[in-house]
């Protein structure tokens, strides 16, 4: 038997040896770049500075006037517009919460079936709405104004409106007004809306003067495009990582904390959200069922399946008379799908960037806190409706605290 | 293993009745090892866990060929992309050839499109159209695939020939 003193000295060394070996690994793995090659190729996708400039909209002509613009900007705000007269398209998209209202359904005058979206950054998405029922921006626009639950008003109200008020700076970026004076022609409520004593006026107008009334009532949603086009996301916190991790410059990646870059990591790896959220919008403008809870006491709301059926046969979409498109400006339009498995209950993927400013989330407000969010892609239940995309995270608590922070990291 | 800590538990034993302090310090020693060795073994841990994160989840055996015989060997079909790599969210047009096993153009096919996310259980986000050329070759317009991973195309081709099927897999990165 080996005497004691020589014992432990050999133990001693062995265990010496060991934590050099620990000590080497250690070191080893913490000299690894945090990112790899493939890694830095998807955070420079998401980076602000990688958004391509804006797409051109040849459905609208006006769509880079700042004229238009300027008259966007003021009807977006204007509450004139609406039935109750305090009900502009800037209550629902507020500035402040980076265009949206913080409620779970959106409030007109009554209240709506769907979240308010924001607004930021859509000139560059195909589909407009939760559903997208709409394809441009302008088309958009003009639908809330003859929704009874949004602005409840019709469109001969809001050319009647929008000439008494704009009329000016309407014809410097449209051209002359026509004579809206006579009411037998021109009815001052007149729409093909929910109330039937503006549809049956709506319904008894000749086709011309009802092209008319549709002429100007787009143009509405021109010049307001026209405003949305200016509305782009501004850096963040994570832009400005991303710019230190590409220009390798070691003191600038302390913006982020080492739990906001371990939520990075989830996000773009385990977690797979870039698979929908990706881009420098942090969406890819596509519609997914990801088995969103239904809400008690509102009607089936099955998605995609209705708003692509609702675009093609659209009287204001990119083929439409009253667009300032080429038909083969009309690509998105022309391959849409229609049918399909995947359209039921699918709901447009939203941006990322100030998602920490746009609670409640989902398209009818399901989810208070980005907490709960993460808890539902965690859990991944099924779908009230159609299947759910979604496979369980299995985070832990921890892994999905730091994805909640990293999310914060994408205010502007 | 069992019976080397059963033979050392034995020594110790004996040796705790002789010497109550050496065992004391033998009990640190231990303590000491099996500190060193659990570190050692996260440490072996973490270097396998950064090895797995840094592999790809492509199927080992995926065919990612560009050009192959139809299922039931009718055709020898091939698709160029006109874009390289495949862009992820845009619209896609790409050219397909369409020809006999012994390399003659089959230029009055009907050809149907389709394709799939294996892992994500949906299709395309669009519906493409395939329209023939007049050189003999086929133009297939409006793909689109909204997500990097593991996709595949397949097109049902119709002729006097026969009818028949090709896929075609492919892995975009993300």
């Amino acid at each position: 038997m080996m005497q004691t003193g020589p014992r432990i000295l050999l133990l001693l060394s062995i265990l010496a040896v060991l934590i050099v070996v620990t000590v080497v690994t250690v070191r080893v793995l913490g000299q690894q770049p945090r990112w790899t090659d493939e890694e830095k190729a998807v955070l420079e996708n998401l980076w602000l500075e990688s958004l391509p400039p804006l797409p051109p909209d040849p459905s609208n002509h006006v769509a880079d006037d700042g004229r238009a613009a300027a008259l966007g900007q003021a009807l977006f705000f204007d509450p004139r517009f609406s039935s109750n007269g305090q009900v502009a398209c800037g209550s629902c998209h507020r500035p402040e919460l980076n265009f949206t209202d913080g409620l779970p359904l959106a409030q007109g005058v009554g209240s709506t079936n769907r979240k308010a979206m924001t607004v930021v950054g859509t000139a560059y998405s195909p589909w407009l709405f939760w559903d997208g029922r709409k394809d441009s921006q302008w088309a958009q626009a003009t639908e809330p104004l003859e929704n009874a639950n949004e602005h409840n008003l019709d469109r001969s109200s809001v050319v009647h409106l929008l000439a008494t008020h704009y009329r000016e700076p309407y014809e410097a970026v449209f051209g002359p007004l026509p004579d809206l004076s006579d009411s037998t022609r021109f009815h001052s409520r007149a729409g093909p809306v929910a109330d039937t004593e503006a549809q049956a006026a709506w319904q008894s107008m000749a086709p011309e003067n009802q092209e008319t009334i549709n002429q100007i009532f787009t143009n509405f949603g021109k010049a307001v495009a026209a405003y949305e086009r200016t509305l782009q996301p501004k850096p963040s916190r994570f832009d400005a990582y991303v710019k230190a991790v590409l220009g390798q410059d070691a003191k600038a990646q302390n913006v982020l904390s080492d739990d906001e870059i371990a939520g990075l990591k989830l996000f773009i790896g385990e977690g797979n959200c870039t698979d929908c959220h990706n881009g420098p919008l942090f969406t890819t403008h596509e519609f997914h069922n990801t088995g969103v809870p239904e809400v008690e006491g509102l009607p089936e709301d099955l998605g995609r399946a209705n708003g692509a059926k609702l675009v093609a046969t659209n009287e204001f979409n990119c083929t439409s008379f009253y667009s300032d498109a080429a038909p083969e400006d009309c690509a998105e339009l022309r391959f849409l799908k229609t049918e399909g498995h995947e359209l039921e209950r699918a709901f447009k993927v939203p941006t990322l960037r100030n998602v920490a400013k746009m609670a409640p989330y989902m398209h009818a407000g399901q989810f208070t806190t980005l907490g709960e969010v993460l808890n539902h892609y965690n859990t991944a239940p099924e779908a009230p409706a159609g299947h759910s995309e979604l496979q369980p995270l299995n985070f832990s608590e921890g892994q999905l605290k730091q994805l909640e922070l990293f999310l914060q990291t994408l205010n502007d | 293993m069992n019976d080397a800590n059963n033979s050392r538990a034995s020594i110790n034993q004996e040796t705790m009745n002789q010497q109550p302090l050496m065992n004391k310090r033998g009990l640190y020693v231990r303590r000491f090892l099996f500190i060193a060795i659990a570190l050692v073994a996260v440490s072996f841990g973490a270097m396998f866990f950064v090895m797995s994160q840094m592999s790809q989840q492509i199927p080992s055996d995926l065919d990612t060929a560009t050009s192959k015989p139809s299922v039931n060997s009718l055709y020898e079909v091939s698709y160029q992309p006109s874009e390289e790599p495949i862009p992820i969210g845009s619209l896609q047009t790409w050219l397909l050839e369409v020809t006999t096993p012994q390399g003659e153009r089959v230029q009055d096919a009907t050809v149907m499109v389709a394709g799939d996310m294996p892992e994500h259980g949906h299709g395309l986000p669009t519906s493409p159209v395939v329209t023939a050329q007049e050189d003999g070759s086929y133009l297939v317009e409006g793909l689109k695939f909204q997500m990097g991973g593991w996709w595949y195309t397949e097109f049902k081709i119709s002729s006097p020939l026969g009818d028949d099927t090709v896929r075609f897999d492919f892995v975009l990165s993300k």
